[in-house]
């Protein structure tokens, strides 16, 4: 009977809940009464909340709890609305500095902008879709100010070099830590340890992320705002957040296609003819289906996308299929569900490069094959046929199938407090080929004609699997004038990463199977690393202008030494809003000054050391069918993290109703314990031991704005540029000898107390007045290969439905060696006037300084135009039709690319400033049509 | 219901996730380093055997650092235009020159480990032999014989003070003799012997150099060690010398004397998974040292004969016969070079011109010797008037035999200094162990060693210096020629 009365109890107030809940509809629009798609409306002091549509509609169910809804948008203010009897809600949203939005990444659960003591960058889904995107750092390039994306290489499979606030390590990349629906994915963006060697071009895993239905993209630049992530951040963090369907409504269905050309880049070719002789324009088509919709409790998005090119020469070509289903629910009013799960399979074909003698591009480019512009045209002719022959039998291809999911529950049991916990995992298998025939190799005179045992397979696989595992724990509250956000946390994160390199000799022609050879042999290569850690985080704000911000967080990882145990690092940061004080409002001062506010941290991140490099080791190597021992590692008990000490203070401000906005920030990073592998003492025998005995400083400002020179119904322009400058500086080395970090033998990238990381080190000539050499300094400092300053601009104009925008990267300070050029000398075919005539014998090592060039450049990444057709009436909701041209204007200061990079980057993620123009082709020109239709 | 299937469908994703990351459980937040520890190696079966086997390939690491800088640095290679080392073709010897300290590196890495094979790892055996202990002795003398050949002064322990070549060959001697003693094995006690006799060459000991010679012919008159390559195995231990003057994958183009061009490739394996091995100790280098002990003895005859035994056991050696056609003279600019066998080639400045030392390359197959080969016959020999030109003559055998083993660079008594990284890690060195002491007759003419005059029209190539001539000039150096 007592259960009887139990069940009906709870029907009857189920019943009752039922009806007190109640329906809400309206429309989201801005200034112009174009609908907002995808802004976010919430139940306020709930979970409660969906996100409008593809006409700016929403629904959304209401409690009796309900009073007030708020909506939010990217680049607009957040509105609340408190509901009344009418069942129908329309909005008008008004552009301005988002100081309400809520940033996730580096700060737990969640915090709003405003409370933030550091700076983050973040990047909506409609800023991503003004021009298409195929890769995922072309979503960066031009984006985010303060970060540099530079494209090293045209070759596919190949990434960007992402950069900011200078190299802090000489043992690791700079690339950031790259996290998917707040799970951590792998970001290898150099050669892995063991791969195929083509030659220069270096594949990345940051190449096949699957960017399919990117809700918004946060990026934080490491410093204080990385504290929370602890291992590995000190780089920067980038969260990418996907969709995860609309709630309460119809399913709707997006069409996005691009089709195009992409053509090499001739800005650059030392001889005109190599473009005639190697580049060949292809076809780029990308076709994506998005689904969209939801029942009351679970919204759904899938999207899946086919992409393929034929690359810009015979040799290139690239296809890729991708997919994401994202799903959110709420499993009741307290407890939320979101996952999503995405595959990628990415297959390319590669030509050499750079630093092989089968590289076709480079051979051109190198005087291999003497000055071109002397060339008859029978002689090209039989060149390119010859090179034609060359790519027909040229046979490297790459596939990529990756796996990763995200698994979120959100609990909020009572008012104020939120947990949240994720789970997932990226699964990444990779496999390079290179089958060189007999053909092949006779092809490229490798071999005489005739030649029928040389010809060879070698494969390598690499298979890479991390977990998440992170638990973020908030609470909020209020009391008096102060607000309080109180969070904790932990994460554990396991990556994995093994490789094989498997090679065949005396390969049956025909086949590229390793039992149809004479001889195999394999070598492996296994990583594991398993680290995480714990957080306190404290906000605490005093009548929302005055914020003080402070977290701890304990850090382990299995790659430091015994003796280390956890590491402590610290967060601390103010920020003061002063446009928030009643003297500054309603005052002729308000009329000018929109919002001012400043902030100042102090905040430490951490690089982890490589895995193992902690151990004492032998090593059995395989000889001659035997087993070798030899030392290995020596061993460090002591290698802890590199920690970056950040200090950072600025203001964010903008004028005139927000039509002109300022952000500056100062910052001064010191890596201590920085981690370097001096060379060990010769005498000693032993291998080099990486230990925390370094320094790196790196000191500069980064300036953005943006000014609304048009503002009205039917205009708008803005304009926007930003500016870093970095001081880079290595101040303490231990006493350990000067290292080479990338290059040659003649001129490399070095590692010396007083110099800048990777400063290029070789003879610097001096010659008479008659151009005689009279002096070399050996080791000399040529060159720093990090710019000094980098920037970017854009513009974005609106007339009506018609949107025109462009934007451009550039950079300054920098140096680059022109390794083309050496190879052209060796040719007898040098630019001329490079090396005075009467020194034009001398040897190239004595020479070296002659071929570093400054680098400075100034390239458009992007001009398109969008617009959007009028429609009425119409099944088909939405209708966008665009041209964009992707690289469309190319200019520098040096006789190569200062982008492209065919040597000076490590393999496994390790040290990378490139500045070696060596036989790399430019990344392509793109003129791309866009459609997309939404039904 | 749908509750359910979220809870079930969450719990099954955590699931899989915990078993996909972890493999083996236990290692999941203490991931097992997949190496060998020192304990894994000390006191197994086998250890000593493998780590011997260590020292076979660290050896061949050692060579692919040292022999093709020797060549350049010597007159028998010319760095035409190749990525190899540009400063030591000019005799500019820098101890900041990385290739350098790389020579030293993996020399002391050899001399470390057969020391640690010696004192922890053979002892520690169970399996343990007389012989390898004479292996580890070996590899301790090589390791200080060569230490002695190639530098002016180095450290004979980590981190210890230089100590002068002497130094070096004396310990080598030491090494060799107790290997000699423990050896049950004719292979390993003969290259201890004729390791002894080097080492006591160049030390000047011309009576227990040619006792030692004499003691390396009985044991056996045909004696050949190499060291083995491997290239199926890493790029680390493929034969250098070989990538440098043969294999045409890389920017590789080292062009011969014009006078050695029939000796041109010695390593000239077509198999890509097996580079040619590199002779480290031979037979011949025994009578190349009575040779050299007769003709300072004045016994112009004794000498003579030994001539015509090295002319006679260079002919018993293997040769090999392959296509070459995709070599050029040279690879850039192909022409600029003698590339044929209608080129004749004088030794020096108003030398008499020699045919028969240029090969055909592109008109089929060519044959050259891969162990030794002379163009010295027997009626050159006969020609000999005087123990200079006995010693001439001489000198040139040995550039021929040795060719492309990294030996032609102490002879001409150029040596390697101290790099500039020892100097900065080690508080034992002095600034001037990093200062490079060329013989002064190379030094006044380092940017012509191995200079040509060649006349493509006329079919004639002239050598600007005969650096034999020049090493016999200058015999009473320290410099060269230890038995003057």
């Amino acid at each position: 009977m007592k259960k009887l009365s139990l069940v009906l109890g709870l029907l009857l107030v189920s019943l009752a809940t039922l009806l007190a809940q109640r329906t809400i509809t309206g429309s989201v629009v801005d200034e112009q009464g174009d609908a907002l798609i995808g802004a976010t409306v919430l139940v306020k002091g709930t979970s409660t909340g969906t996100i409008t549509d593809i006409d700016g509609t929403y629904s959304i169910n209401v409690g009796q709890d309900g009073k007030v809804l708020v909506f939010s948008y990217t680049g607009y203010d957040t509105v609340e609305m408190p509901l009344g009897v009418s069942n129908t809600l329309d909005v008008t949203m008004e552009s301005g500095i988002t100081f309400d939005e809520i940033v996730v990444t580096g700060q737990g659960v969640g915090i709003e902008r405003k409370r933030l003591t550091s700076t983050v960058d973040a990047i909506t889904s409609q800023q991503l879709e003004l021009a298409p995107i195929t890769q995922l750092d072309q979503v960066l390039q031009s984006r985010i100010p303060g970060t540099q994306v530079r494209l090293s290489s045209g070759q596919p499979g190949t990434a960007a070099l992402i950069r900011n606030r200078g190299p802090i390590s000489a043992n690791a990349t700079t690339t950031p830590v790259i996290i998917i629906d707040g799970v951590r994915v792998d970001n290898l963006n150099s050669r892995p340890a063991l791969n195929v060697g083509t030659g220069g071009a270096n594949s990345s895993a940051l190449a096949d992320i699957p960017i399919e239905a990117i809700e918004r993209v946060e990026f934080i630049r490491g410093g204080a705002a990385t504290t929370l992530y602890g291992a590995d951040a000190a780089n920067g963090v980038l969260q990418i957040f996907t969709k995860k369907g609309n709630k309460n409504k119809k399913a709707t269905f997006g069409y996005d296609g691009t089709v195009g050309v992409m053509q090499g880049e001739e800005h650059f070719l030392r001889f005109p003819e190599t473009a005639d002789l190697v580049f060949k324009p292809g076809l780029i088509q990308q076709h994506r289906f998005t689904v969209d919709g939801g029942t009351e409790k679970t919204g759904v998005t899938f999207s899946g996308s086919f992409y393929d090119d034929d690359g810009f020469n015979a040799i290139n070509q690239q296809q890729r299929v991708s997919m994401r289903l994202g799903v959110s629910s709420e499993i009741s009013d307290k407890l939320t569900y979101e996952a999503s799960a995405a595959f990628t399979s990415n297959w390319f074909t590669r030509d050499y490069n750079a630093n092989t003698s089968f590289a076709r591009y480079g051979n051109a480019e190198g005087g291999s094959f003497g000055d071109l512009s002397t060339y008859t045209s029978g002689a090209l002719d039989t060149l390119k046929q010859n090179l034609e022959r060359q790519a027909e039998l040229t046979d490297i291809t790459e596939s990529v199938r990756r796996f990763m999911t995200s698994q979120t529950l959100t609990w909020r049991p009572f008012e104020g407090f939120t947990a949240r916990l994720v789970l997932g995992l990226d699964d990444r298998n990779s496999r390079q080929r290179d089958v060189q025939t007999n053909a092949l190799l006779i092809s490229k005179d490798a071999v005489a004609p005739g030649t029928a045992d040389q010809g060879s397979v070698t494969t390598a696989t690499r298979s890479f699997i991390s977990t998440t595992t992170d638990l973020s724990l908030q609470y909020k509250f209020e009391t008096g004038d102060f607000s309080f956000i109180t969070g904790a946390g932990g994460q554990f994160f396991r990556e994995q990463d093994e490789q094989y390199l498997l090679t065949a000799t005396n390969v049956t022609e025909g086949s590229f199977l390793f039992s149809n050879s004479a001889t195999q042999t394999v070598q492996d290569f296994l990583r594991v690393a398993a680290f995480g850690g714990f957080y306190l985080q404290e906000n605490l704000g005093y009548k929302n202008k005055l914020f003080l911000d402070a977290a701890i967080r304990w850090d382990g990882n299995s790659a430091f030494g015994k003796d280390i145990g956890f590491v402590n690092i610290y967060r601390v940061g103010l920020s003061y809003s002063l446009t928030d004080e009643p003297f500054m409002q309603g005052t002729a001062i308000s009329d000018i000054v929109s919002r001012f506010s400043v902030r100042a941290n102090f905040g430490q991140a951490t690089n982890f050391p490589t895995p193992f490099a902690r151990d004492k080791l032998f090593v059995a190597d395989a000889y001659n069918g035997l087993v070798a021992y030899t030392f290995g590692n020596p061993g460090n008990p002591n290698l802890g993290p590199e920690i970056v000490d950040s200090y950072e203070a600025g203001f964010d401000a903008s004028f005139l109703d927000a039509r002109i906005g300022v952000g500056f920030t100062y910052y001064d990073n010191t890596t201590n314990d920085a981690i370097f592998t001096p060379p060990s003492s010769p005498s000693s025998g032993q291998l080099n031991q990486e230990a925390n005995v370094g320094t790196v400083t790196n000191k500069g400002i980064e300036l953005q704005g943006y000014v609304d020179v048009i503002r009205s119904k039917d205009f708008d322009l803005t304009i926007n540029a930003s500016l870093t400058t970095n001081e880079n500086l290595v101040v303490d080395a231990g006493g350990a000898p000067e290292f080479v970090v990338g290059g040659f033998t003649f001129l490399g990238s070095f590692v010396k107390v007083g110099q800048p990381l990777g400063y290029l080190r070789g003879g610097k000539p001096v010659f008479d007045a008659e151009g005689n050499l009279i002096d070399v300094e050996q080791n000399a400092f040529l060159g720093n290969p990090n710019p000094t300053s980098y920037g970017t601009t854009g513009l974005n104009f609106r007339w009506k439905n018609l949107t025109l925008f462009a934007s451009a990267d550039f950079q300054n300070g920098a140096s680059g060696v022109a390794v083309d050029d050496v190879l052209r000398y060796f040719g007898g075919v040098n630019d001329p006037g490079r090396i005075p005539e009467n020194s034009a014998n001398e040897s190239f090592f004595d020479l070296a300084g002659v071929w570093v060039e400054e680098t400075n450049f100034f390239k458009v990444r992007n001009i398109g135009v969008s617009y959007n057709v009028p429609l009425r009436d119409s099944a088909i909701k939405r209708l966008t039709l665009g041209f964009n041209l992707r690289n469309p204007i190319v200019t520098g200061s040096s006789s190569f690319d200062p982008e492209v990079t065919g040597s000076g980057i490590s393999a496994q993620n390790g040290f990378g400033v490139g500045g070696f123009g060596f036989g790399t082709e430019s990344a392509p020109k793109q003129f791309l049509f866009n459609v997309k239709v939404g039904f | 219901m749908f509750k359910n299937i979220l809870k079930w469908s969450l719990s099954l994703a955590v699931l899989a996730i915990a078993f996909t990351a972890c493999e083996d459980p236990e290692t999941t937040f203490d991931p097992v380093n997949p190496n060998l520890t020192e304990d894994a190696i000390i006191g197994t079966t086998q250890s000593a055997a493998r780590t011997l086997a260590g020292l076979e390939r660290q050896l061949a690491e050692l060579q692919g650092e040292y022999v093709h800088l020797a060549e350049i640095a010597s007159d028998n290679y010319d760095n035409t235009q190749t990525f190899f080392n540009q400063f030591l073709d000019v005799l500019n010897i820098q101890s900041t020159d990385a290739n350098i300290n790389a020579v030293q590196f993996e020399l002391a890495r050899m001399r470390e480990l057969a020391k640690t094979g010696l004192a922890v790892i053979g002892p520690g055996d169970p399996d343990y032999t007389a012989n390898q202990e004479a292996e580890f002795n070996f590899f301790i003398g090589l390791s200080y014989m060569l230490g002695g050949e190639l530098f002016t002064a180095l450290p004979a322990e980590p981190l210890g003070a230089a100590q002068p070549a002497a130094a070096h060959f004396t310990l080598a001697t030491q090494f060799f003799q107790t290997g000699a003693a423990k050896a049950t094995d004719v292979k390993t006690q003969a290259s201890c012997i004729l390791g002894r006799a080097r080492a006591l060459y160049f030390l000047g000991d011309k009576a227990g150099a040619v006792a030692a010679a004499d003691q390396a012919i009985g044991l056996d008159p045909a004696f050949l060690r190499y060291c083995m390559f491997d290239s199926q195995n890493g790029a680390r231990i493929d034969n250098e010398m070989q990538n440098a003057i043969y294999d045409r994958g890389s920017f590789d183009d080292l062009q011969p004397l014009p006078r050695l061009d029939f000796l041109d490739p010695k390593y000239n394996g077509t198999n890509p998974a097996r580079d040619l091995n590199i002779p480290l100790l031979k037979i011949e280098e025994a009578h190349l040292i009575k040779c050299e002990a007769a003709i300072a003895d004045g016994a112009l005859a004794t000498a003579q004969g030994i001539m015509k035994d090295i002319i006679a056991l260079a002919g018993t050696r293997p040769t090999a016969t392959f296509t070459d056609a995709a070599e050029d003279r040279t690879q850039r600019n192909p022409g600029t070079r003698p590339d044929n066998s209608g080129v004749t080639v004088a030794a020096g400045p108003g030398e008499m011109m020699r045919a028969g030392l240029v090969l055909d390359r592109k008109m089929g197959n060519v044959t050259v010797p891969v162990v030794s080969g002379t163009s010295v016959t027997n009626a050159m020999v006969d020609a000999v008037g005087s123990a200079d030109e006995a010693l001439e003559l001489l000198y040139l055998l040995r550039q021929e035999i040795f060719i492309a083993e990294g030996r032609r660079m102490t002879d001409m008594g150029i040596k390697l200094v101290v790099s500039q990284i020892e100097l900065l890690s080690n508080s034992n060195i002095k600034t001037e162990d990093t200062t490079s002491d060329i013989p002064p007759f190379f030094d006044a003419i380092k940017t012509e060693i191995d200079g040509i005059n060649y006349d493509a029209a006329a079919g004639t190539c002239t050598i600007l210096h005969n650096s034999n001539k020049i090493i016999v000039a200058n015999k009473a150096s320290s410099y060269v020629c230890p038995f003057q």
